[in-house]
C-alpha cells in the first residue's frame, strides 16, 4: 500500500500579520489575507499531490479572535477535500482550545476532531493507519499527554499528534512537556507535533517532527513557512518533505554600518543586503526589517534625523521589490566613532551625563517616572504593550530609553553643526 | 594644554608665519587691524586641535592637500611636543618628524571636549556674550539654567527645553485629538469598531443558520399548495372544455347507429360513374360524324383527273422559261454594240494618220509598236536630265560666291598689317601697377616726416633744462633711468634716515629739557645732595684726613695743597668743616632719600639723553657728509650734458619726456628713408615703361608713372584688339578655301554625269528613229500618242467578239422553243416565240397543282377509316367500367347509384367528425386518456363550473401574492447565507491587519515622545542638580566678579526664589535693594554672563589640565573702565591658562598696556 499525508500545524487561521507599519509605497493589496492564501497554498497542495489525510496538530485558530466567518473559510476548505475524498485530522492546541468557532462549527464529514478528554485512536483501514491524538481541553495544559498514548494498534502505519513544547522551546509557552526518547520508545511510525513555531526535525527513527507553521506572523518568524508531506510505501516512510506555502516571507536584514561614512555609504550596504534576501524569497512578498548596527563616522547625522535614514530605505525597498517588498521596521543601533565616556568631561555636560547613568540604576526614581506616562498609558491600545513593545507599566522599559536619552540631549547640546567624524 | 608656538606652514594667506608664545607671559594680545589675518589665525588654533573641516575655506593660496599648520604645545606635565598638522581623511597629525600621531594627544588634555564644545566653552566673543545675556534673561535668571549654560557655553537650554517640548507636544497631547499619537489612538478605536461589525459571531451565525432552514421549509411548503390549487384549476378549466366537445360526441355516435350497413365508397366513386356516362354519349356522337367524312371524300376523289405527259416535260419548260429574260436584253442590245465598234476604229485611224500621215490602215499599225523596256527608259532619261542640269547650275554659282569672299579676306588682313610682341610692355606695367599708387604714397610720406620733424622742435624747445638741434638731441650722453632710480633710493633712504635722528633727536631733547625741569623742580625746595656730592665730600674729607695726618703725624705739612685744600680756614677748621660737610651730605642724602633717588634718577636721564644726543648729532654729521657726497656724485652723472640736474625724481620724469623726443626721432629717421625708396621706385618704373614704349615704337611724352603706366595700358589695349580681328579672319579664310575646293569638286562631278547621259540620249532616239539632238519632251509627246492609237485598236477588238456571241445565244433559244411547242402544244406554235414559251408554262403549273390535290384525299379517306374503328373499340370499354362500378355499390342499378353514394358519404363524414373531436378531447387533456376525460367530466355540472374557478383563482392570487413576499425575503436570507458559507469574508480580518499596523505606526511615535518627554525632564533634573552642587562656589566668585565689572554698581549677586518656587539670579544693590535679570541694562547682563563663565572657568581650571581661552575681540561693547576691569579679571585667569586675546582696536591695546602686569603680557602683531 502506498499513500501520502500532509502534517501541518499551528496555523493560527486569520490572525493578523503584526508589526507591518503602512507608509507610501508599501504594498497594503497584497498583504491584506496572507494568512488564509497561505492556508489555502495547503490545500491546493494536498489535492496537488493527492494525499490520503491531511493532520492539523494544533492551534488552527487563534483562541482570542471570534470571526465566525474564520470557521466558515476553514470549512470551505475542507469541502474542497472533502470532493477530492481527502479526510483530515485535527486536535486542538492551546490556542484553540477554548475557540469560541469550533464549538459552533459544523465540518463537513472528512474532518475529524481527535477527543479531548482522552488519547483517540482513528482508523483508516482502506489504508491501514492508525491516528493517534489528544487536543487540549484547556489552554494551559502542563501534564505530559503523550504517557496516555495507547500502545501501536499491530498491522497499522501508527500516528501520533500532539500539541506539544517537547522539552520546551524559547519563546514558546511550556505546554503539555515530554520528552522525545518516550516518544522514540512508542512504537509509532510517525510524530506529528504541533506548537513550536519553527521548523524541526527531532528525531528521524521514527520521525518526530514539528513542521514549523505555515505563515510568519511578525519579524520573530523568519524564514521559509510551510507544512511536511510525508510518503509511505508498505507501511515504510519513504520521504519527509518539507513544502512552502508562505505568502509573505519575514527576514532580518543586518547592516554591518561600520565605518560608513555617510547615508549613501549605508544605502549601498542595504542594497547589498537586500538584494540577496529578495533573490531568496523566490518571487514571494517579503517583510523586512533594517537592522542598521555598528560604529560609523555617519552615526551622528543617522542620529539627528533618523527618518532620512528610514525613508531612503523605504524607497531603496520599494524599487528593488518592485512593489513586493514592505519595510517592516528600521532599527537604527549606529555607535559614533569615539566611545561617549571618553567625549564628555565638560563640567555640566559631564554632570548631565553622570546623572542619567545614576537615574538608570536608580528604580524608585523611574517609577516616580512613569507616573508622568499615566495618562499616554490609559490612551494606548494594549496591543502596543504586546511582544517586544511598549511598557509604561514596566520600569524596565523606561531604563532601557534611557541611552537614547542620553544620546539625543548630547546631540542638541552639542548644536545643529555636530562634527560628522573628522576627528 | 599650552600653545608654545603656532607656526601657519601653510594655511590661508600665510606662508610660514610663526607667532611665539611665551610661557611666561601667558596673556596674549594679539592684535592686528582689519585684514590683517586675525579671524584666519582664530581659525587655524581650532584647525589645528581639531583638524581642517571638509570644506576649507583657508585654501585659496594653498592648495587643499597642502594646507599645513604647525604648533608646539606644552602639557601641565611639563611635556612638550612639536606636531602638525595637515588636510586630509587620515592621519591628519603628524610629530616634527612626519610620523602620524594619534588625535588623543591633543583630546586628552582638551578633556575630549569636541571642537563645538571646545569652542562654546574656550572660545568666547562680544556675540556670545550678548546672547549669553540674552538667554539669561529669556530664562527670567533661572539659577540652573545660567549656571549650565555659562559653564558649558552651551547656549539656548530655553530654546532647547522649548523645542522638546514643541517636539513632544506635537506628538501626544493628553485632551487632543489632532497630535499624531492622539490620531493614531483614534484611527485604531475606529478600526477596533470595524473588526467588531466585520465578525460573525458564533450565535448569530447559528441564527442566521435556523433562519435560512426555516424560510426554506416554509417556502418549500407554500410552493406545493399553489401547485396543487393551479392543478385543480387546470382540471376544472378542461372540463368547461370539453363538456360540449362530449356532448356532440353523444350525436355522431347516434347517427352512425343509423346507417349501419351502407357500403363506404371510395371519394372518387361518383366521378368515376358520370365520367363513364359521359364518355359513352361522346362516342356514340363521334361514329355518326366519320361516317358522314368517308361519304364526301369518296364523291370528290371520283371528280379528278391528271396529264401525265405535260408534266413529265415540264422541267424542259421551266428551263426556257429561264432563260426568257436574257434572250429578250440581247434583242435589244445587238444593234447598239454594233455602232460603238465601228466609232472606235474610225478614231483610230485619225491617231495612225497624225503620227505618220504615210499610213491609212490599222492593220499597218502594227509596226510602229515599240518595246517596253524603250519607252521606260526614254521617259527615265528625260527626268534624269533635268535633274543634272540644275545640279551644275548650282554648282557654278557657289564656286563663283567664295572665290569673291576670299579675294576680300585678303583685302582686309593687308589693311591691318603685323603684330608686335607685348610681353615685356605687359611684364614692366604689371610690376608698376602692383606696387600701388607710389606718387600718392610719397606724398603723404613726405607730409609725414615734414609733420614730425615740425613736432620734434617743438618738443624739443619745450623740453627745458637742455636746448639744441635734431641731430643734437639724439647724441645727448644721459645716465640711465635705472641709475636715476638708484639715486633717488639713496636719496630717500639718507633723507629718511636724517629724519628719524632729528626726530631722535627732538625726543632725547624734549627728554633732557624734561628732567632738567623736574631736576630745578626737585631743587627748588632746597638743594639735593647727590651721591656725587657725598663722594665729593668723602673724598675731600679724605684728602683733608691726608693732609691732616702728614702735617700731624708725619710732620710734613704740604703747605701749598692745604691752601689749596682750603684757602680760608686753617687745616683744623677745614677739616673739621669737610667732615661735617661729609655728615651733612650724608644725613642729607639719607632724609631726603626719596627726593635724592629722584634726582639721580633724573640726572642719570639726563645724562642717558645727552649720551644719546652726542651720539645721534655724531650719526647726524655722518649722514649730512653722505649726503653731499651723493649730491656731487649726482652732479657730475649729468656732466657731459651740460645739464645742471634737479632732484632724481624730476630728472626721472624729465628723462621720461626726453625718451619720448627720442623715440619721436628714431619715427623721423623711419618717415624719411620711407620718402627715399618711394623715389627710388618711382624712377625705376618710369624708366623701364619708357623703354619699353621705345622699343614697340611708340612716341611718350609723359612724365609721370601714372600716365607712363595708363599709355602702355593703351597700346596693349590697341595690339590686343587688332590681334583678336586677324585670328577671325584667318579663320574665316581656312573655312572658304576649304568650301570652294569641295564646290569645285561638285561642278565637275555633275559635268562628268551629263556627258554620259548625252551617249544614253543618243541610243534611245535613234531607236525611235528620231535625232540624237530630239528633246526629252519631244520624245515624250511622241510616245504618248503612239499608247492612245494602241489602247483604241485593243478596245475595238474586244467590243467586237461580244456581239458575235450574243447573236448565237438568241438564235439557240428560238430552235429549242418550237421543238417543245411541237410535241406539247401546237395551238401554241404561230405564236412569237417567248409568249408562247410563257403560256406553256402556265399549262404546265396547273397540271401540277391538280396532282397534288388528288394526293391529299386519299390519305384523308385513310384516316377516318381508322377513326371509326377507334370509337367502336371505346364504346364497349366503357359499358364494361359501369358494369364493375354497379358490382361494387352492392349490384344495384345504374339509378340507384346516386342515393349509395349520398347515404355513403354522410357517414364517411360523421366518422370524420368523431375522430376529430377525440383529437381535440385529447388535446385539451394535458396527458390524460380519452376515458379519464369522459370520466373527470361524468356528472360535472356545466351551469356551475365557471363559479367554481374563480373561486380557485382567487385562493391562487392570495397564495401567490404570499409566495413572492416569502421568496423576497428567503432570497436576503439565502444570498447572505451562501455568501457566508463561501467562507471568504475578510472584514474582519483585513480589519485587524489595518489595526496592527497602526499599532506598529504607534510604536516608533510613542517610542520617540517618550524620549522628547525623558529628555525634558532629565535634563531639567540634572541642570537642578549641577546647581545645587555648584552654586556656592561658582555663585560666590560670579558676585565678585560681577561687582567689579560693573564697577560696584552692584556689590553682589544673591540666589532667591520666585514666585513658582525656582531658583533665580538677583543683582544686589550697595544700598541693599535687589534687582532680577529683567531690571538689568543689556550691558549688565552682559556682565553678568561674562561672570558665571569666567567663574565657572575659574573652576573648571581649578581641577583639569589647562586649555588656551581663546577671546576675539570680547570687549567691543564695553567702555574703558569695564575693559579695564574685564583686562584685570582676565589677567588673573592668565595665571592659571593661556590667554589668546585676539582684537583689532588699538585702545584695546593700550588699555591692556596699562592695565596688564607688564610681566603677564606678550603683544602680537599681526602682519601679512
Amino acid at each position: 500500500m502506498e499513500f501520502k499525508f500532509i502534517h501541518a500545524a499551528d496555523i493560527h487561521l486569520d490572525s493578523p500579520l503584526v508589526g507591518l507599519a503602512r507608509y507610501d509605497g508599501a504594498p497594503v493589496k497584497y498583504v491584506r489575507t496572507a494568512a488564509r492564501e497561505a492556508f489555502n497554498n495547503l490545500i491546493n497542495l494536498a489535492l496537488q499531490e493527492k494525499v490520503s489525510f491531511l493532520v492539523i496538530a494544533g492551534d488552527l485558530y487563534d483562541g482570542d479572535w471570534r470571526d465566525y466567518n474564520t470557521g466558515l473559510f476553514f470549512a470551505a476548505q475542507m469541502t474542497r477535500l472533502r470532493e477530492a475524498r481527502i479526510r483530515a485530522f485535527i486536535v486542538r492546541g492551546n490556542h484553540d482550545a477554548a475557540s469560541q468557532i469550533t464549538k459552533h462549527l459544523s465540518l463537513p464529514d472528512n474532518v475529524q476532531e481527535m477527543s479531548c478528554d482522552a488519547p483517540e485512536v482513528k482508523c483508516l483501514d482502506d489504508i491501514g493507519v492508525a491516528i493517534h491524538g489528544q487536543g487540549f481541553s484547556k489552554a494551559a495544559i502542563t501534564e505530559d499527554l503523550s504517557r496516555n498514548y495507547p500502545d501501536p494498534l499491530q498491522g497499522y502505519f501508527n500516528i501520533g499528534v500532539l500539541h506539544t513544547c517537547a522539552s520546551g522551546r524559547e519563546g514558546h509557552e511550556s505546554y503539555a512537556p515530554c520528552d522525545i526518547n518516550s516518544l522514540a520508545v512508542k512504537g509509532y511510525d510517525y510524530w506529528a507535533l504541533g506548537h513550536v513555531h519553527k521548523r524541526e526535525v527531532l528525531k528521524k527513527d521514527p520521525w518526530i517532527v514539528f513542521p514549523g507553521n505555515i505563515q510568519g506572523r511578525h519579524i520573530r518568524e523568519t524564514g521559509s513557512k510551510g507544512c511536511s508531506l510525508v510518503s509511505v510505501n508498505e507501511g515504510r516512510i519513504e520521504a519527509v518533505q518539507h513544502r512552502n506555502l508562505d505568502i509573505l516571507r519575514w527576514s532580518l536584514c543586518e547592516i554591518n554600518a561600520s565605518g560608513a561614512a555617510d547615508l549613501d555609504d549605508i544605502l549601498e550596504r542595504a542594497k547589498q543586503v537586500l538584494e540577496t534576501e529578495i533573490a531568496h524569497a523566490e518571487g514571494r512578498l517579503l517583510a523586512v526589517r533594517f537592522l542598521v548596527s555598528g560604529a560609523c563616522p555617519a552615526h551622528n547625522n543617522i542620529f539627528a534625523a533618523p527618518e532620512s535614514l528610514i525613508n531612503n530605505l523605504r524607497q531603496l525597498a520599494t524599487d528593488l521589490g518592485a512593489g513586493h517588498l514592505w519595510v517592516e521596521k528600521v532599527k537604527i543601533d549606529t555607535r559614533r566613532l569615539v566611545s561617549q565616556e571618553e567625549v564628555l568631561s565638560l563640567p555640566p555636560v559631564e554632570s548631565l551625563v553622570q546623572y542619567i547613568r545614576e537615574l538608570a540604576n536608580d528604580e524608585g526614581a523611574i517609577v516616580g517616572l512613569l507616573a508622568e506616562f499615566a495618562a499616554l498609558k490609559k490612551a494606548l491600545p494594549p496591543e502596543l504593550y504586546e511582544d517586544d513593545g511598549i511598557s509604561l507599566k514596566d520600569s524596565r522599559y523606561l531604563q532601557g530609553l534611557l541611552p537614547q536619552v542620553e544620546e539625543l540631549l548630547l546631540s542638541r547640546l552639542r548644536g545643529k553643526e555636530a562634527l560628522t567624524g573628522d576627528i | 594644554m599650552i600653545f608654545s608656538k603656532l607656526s601657519l606652514t601653510a594655511f590661508g594667506p600665510f606662508t610660514d608665519y610663526v607667532i611665539n608664545f611665551s610661557e611666561e607671559r601667558p596673556f596674549n594680545i594679539l592684535f592686528g587691524l582689519n585684514e590683517a589675518g586675525k579671524s584666519t589665525i582664530l581659525r587655524a588654533t581650532t584647525d589645528f586641535l581639531y583638524g581642517f573641516p571638509n570644506q576649507s575655506q583657508d585654501s585659496y593660496l594653498h592648495a587643499t592637500s597642502n594646507l599645513r599648520i604647525q604648533a608646539c604645545v606644552k602639557y601641565a606635565s611639563g611635556k612638550e611636543l612639536v606636531l602638525m598638522r595637515r588636510k586630509g581623511k587620515k592621519n591628519t597629525l603628524m610629530d616634527h618628524e612626519g610620523k602620524p600621531q594619534d588625535d588623543v594627544l591633543l583630546q586628552q588634555v582638551l578633556g575630549h571636549i569636541d571642537k563645538n564644545l571646545f569652542l562654546m566653552m574656550f572660545g568666547m566673543d562680544h556675540h556670545a556674550l550678548r546672547k549669553g545675556g540674552e538667554n539669561i534673561l529669556k530664562g527670567g535668571g533661572a539659577v540652573g539654567e545660567s549656571l549650565f549654560e555659562a559653564a558649558s557655553g552651551i547656549s539656548g537650554l530655553r530654546d532647547l527645553f522649548r523645542k522638546l517640548e514643541d517636539e513632544s507636544g506635537k506628538l501626544y497631547k493628553p485632551q487632543s485629538s489632532k497630535m499624531f499619537i492622539n490620531a493614531k489612538i483614534n484611527e485604531y478605536k475606529e478600526v477596533k469598531a470595524r473588526i467588531t461589525a466585520g465578525s460573525l459571531r458564533p450565535p448569530d451565525w447559528k441564527e442566521r443558520e435556523k433562519a435560512y432552514q426555516e424560510d426554506e421549509c416554509e417556502v418549500r411548503e407554500l410552493r406545493e399548495k399553489i401547485n396543487k390549487l393551479r392543478g385543480e384549476k387546470t382540471k376544472l378549466e378542461r372540463i368547461k372544455k370539453t363538456l360540449p366537445l362530449i356532448a356532440k360526441r353523444k350525436e355522431y355516435l347516434n347517427e352512425i347507429g343509423q346507417l349501419q350497413g351502407v357500403p363506404i365508397l371510395p371519394a372518387s366513386f361518383r366521378d368515376e360513374r358520370l365520367k363513364f356516362l359521359d364518355a359513352k354519349n361522346k362516342s356514340l356522337l363521334d361514329k355518326e360524324k366519320v361516317a358522314r367524312d368517308i361519304e364526301k371524300l369518296g364523291q370528290r376523289i371520283a371528280g379528278m383527273s391528271v396529264p401525265t405527259e405535260l408534266l413529265e416535260s415540264a422541267e424542259q419548260v421551266n428551263n426556257l422559261q429561264e432563260r426568257l429574260d436574257t434572250y429578250r436584253t440581247y434583242l435589244k442590245e445587238i444593234p447598239e454594240r454594233q455602232g460603238e465598234v465601228e466609232e472606235l476604229e474610225r478614231g483610230a485611224i485619225i491617231l495612225l494618220r497624225e503620227i505618220n500621215p504615210s499610213l491609212s490602215s490599222l492593220s499597218e499599225a502594227e509596226a510602229l509598236k515599240i518595246p517596253l523596256s524603250v519607252k521606260k527608259e526614254i521617259r527615265e532619261l528625260g527626268s534624269v536630265c533635268r535633274v543634272l542640269e540644275e545640279k551644275l547650275e548650282a554648282a557654278e554659282s557657289r564656286v563663283d560666291e567664295y572665290g569673291f569672299s576670299l579675294l576680300q579676306i585678303r583685302e582686309e588682313k593687308e589693311k591691318i598689317g603685323t603684330i608686335h610682341d607685348l610681353s615685356e610692355l605687359k611684364n614692366v606695367a604689371e610690376r608698376a601697377q602692383k606696387q600701388g599708387d607710389l606718387e600718392n604714397e610719397l606724398v603723404q610720406a613726405r607730409t609725414d616726416s615734414e609733420i614730425l620733424k615740425v613736432e620734434i622742435t617743438k618738443a624739443i624747445g619745450s623740453l627745458g633744462l637742455w636746448s639744441g638741434t635734431i641731430e643734437e638731441a639724439e647724441v645727448l650722453p644721459l645716465p640711465l633711468p635705472e641709475t636715476i632710480r638708484l639715486f633717488e633710493q639713496d636719496f630717500q633712504r639718507l633723507t629718511e634716515e636724517l629724519r628719524k635722528i632729528a626726530e631722535s633727536i627732538g625726543k632725547e631733547s624734549a627728554s633732557v629739557a624734561f628732567y632738567e625741569k623736574k631736576l630745578i623742580k626737585l631743587e627748588l625746595t632746597g638743594e639735593l645732595p647727590t651721591e656725587d656730592n657725598l663722594s665729593e665730600a668723602r673724598n675731600r674729607r679724605q684728602k683733608g684726613w691726608q693732609l691732616v695726618r702728614r702735617s700731624w703725624l708725619e710732620g710734613d705739612p704740604e703747605i701749598a695743597e692745604e691752601k689749596a685744600f682750603d684757602p680760608e680756614n686753617i687745616l683744623s677748621v677745614a677739616y673739621e668743616l669737610s667732615v661735617t660737610e661729609a655728615d651733612n651730605v650724608a644725613d642729607s642724602l639719607r632724609s631726603e632719600a626719596d627726593r635724592v633717588a629722584e634726582k639721580a634718577s633724573c640726572l642719570e636721564s639726563i645724562a642717558q639723553s645727552e649720551n644719546e644726543l652726542s651720539e645721534l648729532r655724531k650719526k647726524r654729521i655722518e649722514l649730512e657728509g653722505k649726503s653731499s657726497a651723493l649730491n656731487d656724485r649726482w652732479v657730475k652723472a649729468w656732466h657731459g650734458t651740460k645739464i645742471s640736474p634737479l632732484s632724481p625724481n624730476e630728472m626721472l620724469a624729465w628723462s621720461g619726456r626726453y625718451q619720448n623726443i627720442v623715440s619721436r626721432i628714431n619715427e623721423l629717421h623711419k618717415a624719411m628713408a620711407k620718402v627715399k625708396n618711394l623715389q627710388d621706385k618711382i624712377a625705376i618704373h618710369i624708366s623701364e615703361l619708357s623703354i619699353a614704349l621705345l622699343n614697340l615704337g611708340e612716341a611718350n611724352t609723359a612724365k609721370t608713372l601714372a600716365s607712363h603706366v595708363s599709355r602702355a595700358q593703351e597700346v596693349r589695349e590697341a595690339s590686343e584688339k587688332n590681334k583678336r580681328i586677324l585670328e577671325n579672319y584667318e579663320k574665316s579664310r581656312i573655312d572658304f578655301e576649304a568650301k570652294l575646293k569641295k564646290a569645285q569638286q561638285e561642278h565637275s562631278k555633275v559635268e562628268k554625269s551629263l556627258h554620259v547621259w548625252r551617249e544614253k540620249w543618243s541610243a534611245a532616239m535613234s531607236q525611235l528613229a528620231l535625232s540624237a539632238d530630239t528633246t526629252p519632251e519631244v520624245a515624250s509627246a511622241l510616245l504618248d500618242k503612239l499608247e492612245e492609237l494602241f489602247q483604241k485598236i485593243d478596245t475595238a477588238n474586244i467590243r467586237k467578239h461580244e456581239l458575235e456571241k450574243k447573236k448565237g445565244y438568241t438564235a439557240d433559244f428560238v430552235c429549242k422553243a418550237a421543238s417543245l411547242l411541237e410535241t406539247l402544244a401546237q395551238e401554241f406554235s404561230d405564236m412569237p416565240a417567248e409568249i408562247a414559251v410563257s403560256r406553256l408554262k402556265a399549262k404546265v403549273d396547273q397540271a401540277k397543282l391538280d396532282a397534288t390535290t388528288l394526293t391529299e384525299l386519299h390519305n384523308q379517306m385513310k384516316k377516318a377509316r381508322t377513326a371509326s374503328e377507334e370509337i367502336e373499340k371505346r364504346i364497349s370499354e366503357v359499358c364494361r367500367g359501369l358494369n364493375t362500378l354497379r358490382a361494387r355499390a352492392g349490384g344495384k342499378e345504374l339509378s340507384e347509384l346516386e342515393h349509395v353514394e349520398s347515404q355513403s358519404r354522410r357517414l364517411v363524414e360523421i366518422n370524420n367528425n368523431l375522430r376529430h373531436l377525440d383529437e381535440q378531447l385529447w388535446h385539451l387533456g394535458s396527458g390524460h386518456s380519452l376515458e379519464e376525460i369522459l370520466t373527470e367530466a361524468d356528472g360535472v355540472d356545466g351551469d356551475m363550473i365557471a363559479g367554481i374557478i374563480v373561486d380557485v383563482e382567487r385562493e391562487l392570487e392570495a397564495l401567490d401574492e404570499k409566495r413572492s413576499l416569502l421568496e423576497q425575503r428567503f432570497g436576503v436570507t439565502r444570498q447572505t447565507y451562501e455568501e457566508l458559507l463561501k467562507g471568504t469574508r475578510a472584514s474582519a480580518l483585513e480589519a485587524a491587519e489595518e489595526a496592527q499596523s497602526i499599532i506598529a505606526d504607534l510604536r516608533p511615535l510613542t517610542e520617540q515622545y517618550l524620549q522628547l518627554r525623558l529628555a525634558a525632564i532629565v535634563l531639567q533634573r540634572a541642570i537642578d542638580r549641577y546647581r545645587d552642587e555648584n552654586q556656592n562656589p561658582v555663585i560666590r566668585r560670579s558676585s565678585e566678579i560681577f561687582a567689579e565689572l560693573t564697577l560696584s554698581s552692584f556689590a553682589a549677586l544673591k540666589v532667591d526664589f520666585d514666585d513658582s518656587d525656582n531658583a533665580i539670579l538677583l543683582g544686589v544693590r550697595p544700598t541693599g535693594e535687589t534687582v532680577r535679570v529683567e531690571g538689568m541694562s543689556d550691558g549688565t547682563r552682559d556682565q553678568l554672563y561674562l561672570a558665571l563663565r569666567l567663574a565657572s572657568i575659574e573652576r573648571y581650571l581649578e581641577s583639569h589640565e589647562p586649555v588656551p581661552l581663546i577671546l576675539d575681540d570680547l570687549l567691543v561693547n564695553f567702555d574703558d573702565q569695564r575693559a579695564a576691569k574685564t583686562l584685570r579679571i582676565l589677567a588673573k585667569l592668565a595665571e592659571k591658562t593661556q590667554i589668546l586675546f585676539f582684537t583689532h582696536h588699538n585702545s584695546l591695546l593700550n588699555l591692556a598696556r596699562d592695565v596688564i602686569p607688564a610681566h603677564l603680557l606678550t603683544e602680537h602683531c599681526l602682519e601679512r
